[in-house]
Formats: structure tokens, C-alpha cells, sequence
């Protein structure tokens, strides 16, 4: 019993240690921590030029000195420079990690310093300033000046020394070089600097970051509501016209013959047949037409029929073909014109946008590094020119801070996490189209996973006949709940990404001629009737008998769906919803997508949906479905309104279960649709709002991405922990709302 | 008294046998040892039966699950209008008897059966009959209260709406008529939105009765309907079933003989999956055809 409570406890610790442990990072992330101006000794041995850096403290840890570093030590012993503090107190020396950035200097954004290289002089200046860019990543540094650019034309004088102006920001000096604009034509640029004590940088950079970051909503607005729309139609007229040169090309070669005349000839026949059967049924007194013969002809008639219009519909042969040569002529006619129209309109708001782009260019900033001098630069190849504001998207002095703006600079990082877009190779920034990816994932997933996991339970459970078979089939699914999550992704990129994509995409990759596919039809029909015919005799035959009956009607039924698939499989009707696309060589469906994912990752989960399921229905008292039966309710009406609701909470328990499993799932989705970075959210507000088809972020993904797979993995740290800690929560959210709503079931059926 | 000798195969037709052909010197056998060993009788079937009009006959009704027989050819006729007990000890195939005449046995995989029961004149076991439309002509109250999950008046309604009645008033009057003939409306009247599993035992079967009837069923079957109650209960559900046995036909299985003798007109009395003597309840319990049809009745055995 000790034992057991000892393990207990263990399992308690181990559970709550892990979640406070994220939790606490998670939360700790994103606080600003002081930037120390890193003083190093004169006479230092560090592989770094310069001795003085800023860099935020990560943490402290000892370590083994390698020999050259003991005799170092040694030698700063005797010449009793040494502080105890930069050792452990076993003697180790320790060594501090500072997060350094400015990687643009090609170093690496972290540095271990053994403590002992330090001097005293390491200071925590207030005008240190950690710059979040947009592009490469933090820049800590001193910002000593701003930088107004204007453009005039090309006819004014250029100077020959530096001029003192007067702008809006202060006095500055100005100088004037020769530039080009958007268009390409020479013009002079007059680039004023505004030089200003660096700890006054938190005071007049923001405002102008914020006029920035304005700007740069201005031209993003432009370019989602303007610019990329004319894309999309243009891409459309496109793909308009090669599916007509396609349909043509398929009117030309294929249409030529119509159906065999044996195939019309037989389904005239039947149908004839069929005719004179059901008027001779329809004699019949009442009573006699319910017999086993009777009922089987007014079926077969019922589908013939059926069948034949739908053969006279998707084939009407009284139609021409919907295509010529003439109509694809003015089809491309119009095509072309609405096209050019559509360019025109795109290249003027292209040079709207350049222009933006080049006036949002004037607002820069010198943002110094204190050991190598070097200034924050617009781009690594370029580092003359200064950084441009709207490059920045966020201005922390964390060392001049008080707390509440501490607090602020907390909230505004936590709030960019969770609602911005990922930035610097996903290092940075937020996590938000990585939340949409995953939570739509997961809701995909349990549309897919709970309603075909119910219907099969219940028809496992109260329909199937209990045997053999039913049994062979629990085992079956009990045994897919133990088979490796990576199998299922294998499967899902061959299976939903190559082949049914493929399929959705391009229709059949070798349809059957039509004659012989609607003979398949046919066929697969009269499979279906013997195997109705056999169930039909098998239940009103004997007990020996009926047991052969069934298993040839099971075994019919098992052909149907086979010969189904490769009816569909092979039809030659469908030539995939994305045709023309496809004919470009551009994948749609046939690609990792979420779609996909979701229902790889429902084939995965399924089988803890139905095991569940099938033990709540299980759990529903038979005198409660007795008493339903007593009522004159029939089987499906007895499921749906005491058994269902009964089993509901069991279910829910089993959804939870399943898609707590999918949500926090990787390894399919490497294989069948989590991107590093996905271009676009899978949900939008355009038709048809869920892209199924578009690859997506996942949390899962995004550790391991983060963690395993980014060039800086200690500067991605933070972001880690915090969506590891999301990630928690996403899935703790998701069996919350679960669990409450199975609550309220369980409430409701025990007395409200 | 009359008790009958094992006879030839022919006796088994006998459906109705009037005291009048009772033979003249009575033969002194042990009927149960005679059912204990299988043999073949011929039930004790009062006159008293025979002029009435029966809403349910019972031709040589045998029943097995798999290879074992839990009837044997039983032919009884359930007289129409009035309330007819079944009592026996238990196991003698009291509840699989009342469960064949709605064919809830049908749900228990390898029931087969022989024989028949015509319901109406038309057989229930016929190829054609449909199981749930016979289901829904017969009321069936169960030995333990039963109400689903839900509130009353979904309760109550239960068979209306599964029959496709959506119209609301409709609901609402067959909800409080079945209420009131189960005499529950003025306990229950204020919460009809409230969960029937709130209800006392007692309520609660007296709901089920409300369900059973709420579709003016043509045979009221019950199941032991007191054994899981109070005898305060007991007394309401039996002055109910008093109540309503002039509307309906009523057949009620008991363990309790006093609630036989009380509430019913006709009684049946099985051993071992025969019926061993039925007729006239009066006559059953005060002189009862079988000396033991009154060991039973008086406990001696049993």
C-alpha cells in the first residue's frame, strides 16, 4: 500500500512539476529582463574584438574550464584580480549566457561569458535599447540619431558639405546625394541627421515608429484589399480559359460515339420488363404483393429506373457538345481584354504602392552597437544604410523602465504573441495563424472523427449481428489505436495527399471508357440486388442455412463496395474540380493540406471514439430501451431518443479523449500538411472560408520547429516555452469545454 | 374439483374446457409432479370464460430460448374489458408470457416460438405484422419504474411523438388526459417540465402507466407493476388499475396474490411454463378447480 501511494505521489509530481515548470517559463517568457552593459577585462582572451557589449543576462551556470582557461585563471589568481562571486562553490568557475543579437555583425545572437573575464564595470546604461525588427531579428544598442530622407527632383544642386537645417525633430545637418525613384529615374535625396542623446530615444522614436507602423497597415490594407484581389481574378480568367481549352480538346477527342447500342438496348429491355412485371405485381391482391418476389420487383424496377435517367441525364445524348472552336475563340477573346483591364489596374496600384514604400523609406534611424560601433543596418548586404523605422516593431529601454511600463512592454509582447504573425524565421513574433492552423485543425477533426466514430459504434453495437465478424472487427480497431502515429501520417500523404487528392484534383488517372464503365455500373447493381436478395432469404431461412446466406450476402456487399470504388476510381465523367488548374502543374487537393491532416489525424483517433461509444451504449439500461420498445417505438427511433442521449455523456467523454489526442499530435503532421510557414490561414472570410486545401501552422509543429529545427535555438527559447504553455492551454480549453458540456448533459439527464 | 390425467396428444388442442364436461370421478393426480416431469396436461379452464367476447386468444403458444422451452403450449383466452392476473411462483414464465404478446422477446437473440396468438382475431406472430404498429396497440408497464431521462411531459408523450405528432395542443391534452387516468395530474401538474427521474417510485410508475395509456392502447400489460414499490404506492397503482380496467383490457403479472384477488377479475395461474388453471378470480382463490392452485393461492407452496 506504501508502495502504491508512493507511486501516486510520484505520478502527482511528475504531472505538476511539468505543467508549473511551463507554466512558469511559459508566463516568464515575454517579461522584460535589463540589458547590462557587458564590460569584459582589457587584457581578455574571449574570441571577440572589443571589450565592452550590451548583452541581457539568461542565466549563470558552472562549468569545467578547459587548460589554457585554468592557467588563465590562474594567472588572474596571482595577480589577485579575482572575484569569488565568479565561482561555484565547488570551485567550478561559472559562465553567464547573454543574449547579445545583432546578428547582423555575424555573430551569434547568445555568448557564454566565464564570469571571472568580467570586469567591475559592467553597468546597466538607461538609454540600452532592445529593438524588436521585423526582419533580423533583436538589435540591442544606443540610438544616437534620426534620419530624414526627401526626395527632390533631380535638377536641384547637390552639396558639398554637410548643411545645418532646422526640421520638426531638432537641428540637424544635411546632406545631399543621388538616388533613383520607384520608377527608376535619377532624383537627389537630402538626407538630414538629427543627432540627440541616446537616452532620449524612448521618447522621440516611438511616436515616429508608430507613424510607421501606420504607414505599413496603410500599404498592407491596400495590397489585401486591392492589389491581391486583381490577382486572384486574373489567376481566375486563366484558369477560366484552359478548362474551356481543355473541355474543347475532351468535346474533340471523346464525344465522338455515344453509349454502345447494346447498353441502351438492354436498359430499354429491362425497363420494358420491369414495366409489365410491376403492372402484373400491381394485380396482385394486397396482401400476396408483400411476398418476397413482389417486393423485390417493385425495388429492382424503382432502381432501373433510376438508373436509366440517370443515365439519360448525365449523358443527353439529344445535346450537342457544350464547346466549339468559335466559342473558345471568344471566350479567349474576352478573356484577354478583361485581363489587360486587370493589369492596367494592378500596375497603377503597384506604383501607388512603390511610392508608399519609398516615402515610408524616409524615416530612419542610427541605432549604434557599443563594441563594434556598427549601426543597425536596413539590410545585412547594405550596412551603410541606416535601419528604417517601420522595420522596428518594438522600442524597449527595459533598463530605464518602471514597473508599470515593464508591465506594458509585458503586455504588448504577450499580446503580439498571441495575435501577430510569426516574424524572423519564426523566432519571433506571434503565434496567431499557428493558433488558427491548430484550432481549426482540431475542429476539423472532430467533424470528421465523432459523427463517423458514432455511426459505427452504433451500428457495431445495435445493428451488426454479433459473431465473428464483429468481433474480428473490434480487435481490427482496437489494434489501429495501437499503431504508430508516423504509419498514419505515411498513409494519409500516400493515401488522402497523392491518390484522393490527386483524384479531387484531376479526376481519374485512367478512366474506362463509358461504355464499359456504365456495364461496371450495371454490374456493381445487380451485386447489390443479390446481395439485398440473399439477406432477405437468409432472414427468412432457417438457422443453418441463414448463417451461409448471410456471409454470401456480407461477401456481396464487400464486392459492391469494391466494384464502388473503382467505379468511382475510374469514372470517366469527372475530370477533378481543379482541372485546368492541375493541367498547370499546380497541385491543389494533392498536396499536404488540412483537409488531409485532419482526417489522418481522424483515422488515428477514431478508434477511441468508438470504443467509447460502444461502452456507453452499452452502459444504457435495458429497461430503458424496453420501455422505449413497449411504446411502439422502432429500433432507430429507440437509438436516437433514449439510447443516443443516454450514451451522450459516454461519448463525449470518448470525443474528448480522441480529440485531446489529435490536437496535441506531431508526427502525421509533418507528413501531411503542417508547414513552417503557411502563407495564408486555412480560414478566411472569402468563399469557401475553410481552405481546405491550404497547408497550416500547428502549435506541435511549431515546438518542434522552434526548438529542433531554427538556426538560433537559444533566442527561440522563450517563444518555446510560451507555446508549449498555449499549447497546453489550447488542448486544456478544448477538454474543458468538453467536460462542462458533458456535465450539464449528466445534469440534465439525472433531473433538472 | 377436477384435475386431468396425462391424455393423448389430442387434449392439447382444447382451447376452452367447459366445467360442464368435467368427468364424473376425479382423478387424484399431483398436476406439478406431473409438469415437473414434462409430461403433457390439460389445464384447468373454467366455464366461467367461456361466453366472453377475448380480445387476446392463445393457440398452443410455446416459446424456447435456444434449445430451452419457457412456454409450454398455453391456450388461454383474455377476456375483453377486464382485468386478468397471472401469478405463479417465479420462473414460471409469468413475464416471458405477458412479453409475448407485444413481442418484446423478439429482442432476445434465439427466441423462437410455436404455436400462435391472434390479437383481434389476427395472428400478432404473422410474417406481415408489423411489430412496432402491434407495439404501439398494447400498453406495457414494467416491474421497475422506467421513465427516460427526461421531463414529464416528454415522458408521457413519448409514444404520440414517436408516432410523428408534433402538434403542440394535441401533446398537451393527451399528456394531461393520461395524466389524470393515471392519477398523477394533480401531483405532477406544476412540473410538467421537470425530470421524471425526480419523481417517487410510486410516481414514477404511475407515469409509466400514463405513458402506456397516453396512446389508448387495446391491451394494458403489466409487469409486476407494484413489486418495486411502497405499499402506499402499491395502493395508489392498484386503485388505478382498477380505474382503468374499465377502459381497457388488462393484463397484470403478480407475485402478490392479494393484489390478485384485488384488482383482478380473471386470474391465471402458471408452474413452470404451463398454465395450470385460469378462470374467474373468485373462483380461482375461494374454490379453485386444483388442490394446487389452492396450496398456492393459500401459500403452502410457492
Amino acid at each position: 500500500m506504501w508502495l502504491m501511494g508512493a507511486a501516486l505521489a510520484l505520478c502527482v509530481i511528475l504531472i505538476v512539476g511539468l505543467v508549473s515548470l511551463i507554466a512558469w517559463q511559459g508566463i516568464r517568457a515575454f517579461w522584460p529582463r535589463p540589458i547590462d552593459l557587458v564590460t569584459l577585462r582589457a587584457d581578455h582572451v574571449l574570441e571577440l574584438r572589443g571589450e565592452r557589449f550590451f548583452g541581457i543576462a539568461v542565466r549563470d551556470e558552472p562549468y569545467e574550464p578547459l587548460p589554457r582557461e585554468l592557467e588563465r585563471i590562474e594567472a588572474l589568481g596571482n595577480a589577485r584580480t579575482l572575484d569569488l562571486t565568479a565561482f561555484h562553490t565547488d570551485g567550478r568557475p561559472l559562465r553567464r549566457l547573454y543574449l547579445v543579437g545583432n546578428r547582423d555583425l555575424g555573430q551569434e545572437s547568445s555568448l557564454w561569458v566565464p564570469l571571472y573575464e568580467l570586469s567591475l564595470a559592467t553597468a546597466r546604461p538607461r538609454s540600452a535599447l532592445l529593438v524588436d525588427r521585423r526582419d533580423w531579428g533583436p538589435w540591442l544598442g544606443e540610438a544616437h540619431a534620426l534620419v530624414l530622407d526627401e526626395y527632390l527632383s533631380h535638377d536641384v544642386q547637390l552639396f558639398d558639405d554637410p548643411q545645418s537645417v532646422e526640421t520638426p525633430f531638432g537641428p540637424g545637418s544635411a546632406h545631399r546625394f543621388e538616388g533613383r525613384n520607384p520608377q527608376g529615374e535619377p532624383i537627389i535625396v537630402q538626407r538630414t541627421t538629427i543627432d540627440f542623446e541616446p537616452d532620449q530615444a524612448s521618447r522621440i522614436l516611438p511616436p515616429l515608429i508608430a507613424d510607421a507602423h501606420r504607414r505599413q497597415a496603410e500599404i498592407r490594407r491596400i495590397e489585401r484589399e486591392s492589389r491581391f484581389p486583381i490577382d486572384r481574378r486574373l489567376n481566375r480568367l486563366d484558369l477560366r480559359l484552359r478548362q474551356a481549352e481543355l473541355d474543347l480538346q475532351r468535346a474533340q477527342n471523346g464525344r465522338t460515339r455515344g453509349l454502345a447500342l447494346p447498353l441502351w438496348a438492354g436498359l430499354l429491355v429491362s425497363i420494358v420488363g420491369c414495366a409489365w412485371l410491376i403492372k402484373r405485381t400491381l394485380k396482385l391482391p394486397v396482401e400476396r404483393r408483400r411476398g418476397f418476389l413482389p417486393q423485390m420487383t417493385i425495388r429492382g424496377a424503382v432502381l432501373l429506373a433510376v438508373l436509366a435517367a440517370v443515365v439519360a441525364v448525365i449523358e443527353h445524348p439529344w445535346a450537342g457538345p457544350r464547346i466549339t472552336a468559335t466559342s473558345l475563340e471568344a471566350l479567349r477573346a474576352s478573356v484577354e481584354e478583361e485581363s489587360r483591364d486587370l493589369r492596367m489596374e494592378a500596375e497603377q496600384i503597384d506604383r501607388l504602392l512603390m511610392d508608399l514604400r519609398h516615402a515610408d523609406q524616409r524615416f530612419r534611424a542610427v541605432i549604434l552597437d557599443p563594441r563594434t560601433g556598427a549601426q543597425a543596418p536596413q539590410t545585412t548586404s547594405d550596412p551603410r544604410e541606416p535601419l528604417v523605422l517601420s522595420q522596428i516593431v518594438r522600442l524597449a529601454a527595459p533598463n530605464e523602465l518602471s514597473f508599470a511600463g515593464k508591465l506594458r512592454l509585458y503586455a504588448s509582447r504577450i499580446a503580439e504573441f498571441v495575435a501577430g504573425e510569426p516574424r524572423n524565421a519564426n523566432q519571433e513574433g506571434g503565434v496567431f495563424p499557428v493558433i488558427i492552423g491548430t484550432v481549426t485543425l482540431t475542429l476539423l477533426l472532430t467533424v470528421a472523427v465523432v459523427p463517423l466514430g458514432v455511426i459505427a459504434a452504433i451500428y457495431l453495437r445495435e445493428y451488426a449481428r454479433q459473431g465473428l465478424l464483429t468481433s474480428a472487427v473490434r480487435i481490427g480497431v482496437n489494434n489501429l489505436a495501437g499503431v504508430p502515429s508516423i504509419v498514419y501520417g505515411v498513409f494519409g500523404l500516400g493515401f488522402f495527399c497523392y491518390t484522393l487528392g490527386r483524384w479531387v484534383d484531376a479526376g481519374p488517372t485512367d478512366p474506362l471508357p463509358r461504355t464499359e464503365w456504365w456495364m461496371l455500373v450495371v454490374g456493381v447493381l445487380l451485386v447489390i440486388a443479390l446481395a439485398m436478395g440473399l439477406g432477405l432469404l437468409a432472414r427468412a431461412s432457417t438457422r443453418s442455412s441463414a448463417r451461409t446466406l448471410g456471409l454470401f450476402a456480407g461477401l456481396c456487399w464487400i464486392t459492391a463496395v469494391c466494384i464502388v470504388i473503382g467505379i468511382i476510381a475510374t469514372t470517366p465523367y469527372f475530370h477533378g474540380f481543379f482541372e485546368a488548374k492541375a493541367a498547370n502543374n499546380i497541385s491543389t487537393f494533392r498536396a499536404r493540406g488540412i483537409l488531409w491532416a485532419s482526417l489522418t489525424l481522424a483515422l488515428l483517433t477514431l478508434p477511441v471514439v468508438i470504443v467509447a461509444t460502444e461502452e456507453a451504449i452499452a452502459a444504457v439500461p435495458r429497461s430503458l430501451r424496453e420501455g422505449s420498445y413497449g411504446c411502439g417505438a422502432g429500433k432507430w427511433q429507440t437509438i436516437r431518443r433514449i439510447v443516443l442521449p443516454g450514451a451522450m455523456p459516454g461519448i463525449l467523454t470518448g470525443a474528448i479523449l480522441a480529440v485531446s489526442r489529435g490536437a496535441g499530435e506531431v508526427a502525421p503532421l509533418m507528413l501531411v500538411g503542417a508547414a513552417k510557414v503557411a502563407p495564408q490561414l486555412p480560414i478566411s472570410g472569402e468563399f469557401p472560408f475553410i481552405h481546405a486545401e491550404r497547408s497550416f501552422m500547428h502549435l506541435g509543429f511549431h515546438i518542434f520547429d522552434l526548438g529542433f529545427q531554427s538556426k538560433d535555438p537559444v533566442a527561440a527559447r522563450p517563444l518555446i516555452w510560451a507555446t508549449t504553455l498555449l499549447l497546453i492551454l489550447i488542448v486544456l480549453a478544448l477538454n474543458m469545454a468538453a467536460i462542462l458540456l458533458r456535465a450539464r448533459l449528466r445534469t440534465r439527464q439525472s433531473g433538472f | 374439483m377436477e384435475t386431468t390425467a396425462p391424455k393423448p396428444s389430442g387434449l392439447r388442442r382444447t382451447l376452452l374446457r367447459d366445467d360442464a364436461a368435467r368427468p364424473s370421478q376425479p382423478v387424484k393426480t399431483l398436476v406439478l409432479d406431473a409438469i415437473r416431469a414434462g409430461e403433457t396436461f390439460t389445464p384447468a379452464v373454467h366455464a366461467s370464460l367461456s361466453g366472453l367476447d377475448p380480445v387476446l386468444r392463445l393457440n398452443d403458444f410455446s416459446l424456447f430460448y435456444g434449445p430451452t422451452q419457457a412456454l409450454f403450449s398455453i391456450s388461454m383466452n383474455v377476456p375483453r374489458g377486464k382485468v386478468t392476473a397471472i401469478i405463479g411462483p417465479s420462473g414460471c414464465g409469468k413475464s416471458t408470457l405477458l412479453r409475448s404478446v407485444n413481442r418484446l422477446n423478439d429482442l432476445v437473440d434465439g427466441v423462437r416460438i410455436e404455436g400462435d396468438m391472434l390479437l383481434n382475431g389476427r395472428s400478432i406472430y404473422d410474417r406481415h405484422v408489423d411489430v412496432i404498429d402491434l407495439r404501439k396497440r398494447l400498453g406495457m408497464v414494467f416491474q421497475k419504474p422506467n421513465p427516460f431521462p427526461m421531463s414529464i411531459f416528454e415522458n408521457v408523450i413519448y409514444p404520440l411523438r414517436i408516432d410523428g405528432e408534433r402538434r403542440r395542443r394535441v401533446l398537451e391534452e393527451a399528456c394531461e388526459r393520461a395524466l389524470r387516468s393515471a392519477a398523477i395530474w394533480d401531483e405532477v401538474k406544476d412540473r410538467l417540465n421537470a425530470s421524471a427521474l425526480r419523481l417517487s417510485g410510486g410516481q414514477q410508475q404511475r407515469l409509466c402507466i400514463a405513458r402506456a395509456i397516453v396512446a389508448d392502447p387495446e391491451v394494458l400489460l403489466l409487469d409486476e407493476p407494484c413489486s418495486a414499490l411502497d405499499p402506499i404506492a402499491t395502493l395508489r397503482v392498484e386503485e388505478l388499475i382498477h380505474e382503468i380496467s374499465q377502459r381497457y383490457t388488462v393484463m397484470i403479472v403478480t407475485h402478490n396474490m392479494q393484489q390478485a384477488m384485488r384488482v383482478s377479475h380473471f386470474t391465471a395461474f402458471m408452474y413452470l411454463g404451463r398454465l395450470v388453471e385460469y378462470g374467474a378470480t373468485p373462483e380461482i382463490f375461494q374454490r379453485p378447480h386444483l388442490p394446487e392452485t389452492e396450496q398456492y393461492v393459500t401459500g403452502r407452496f410457492g
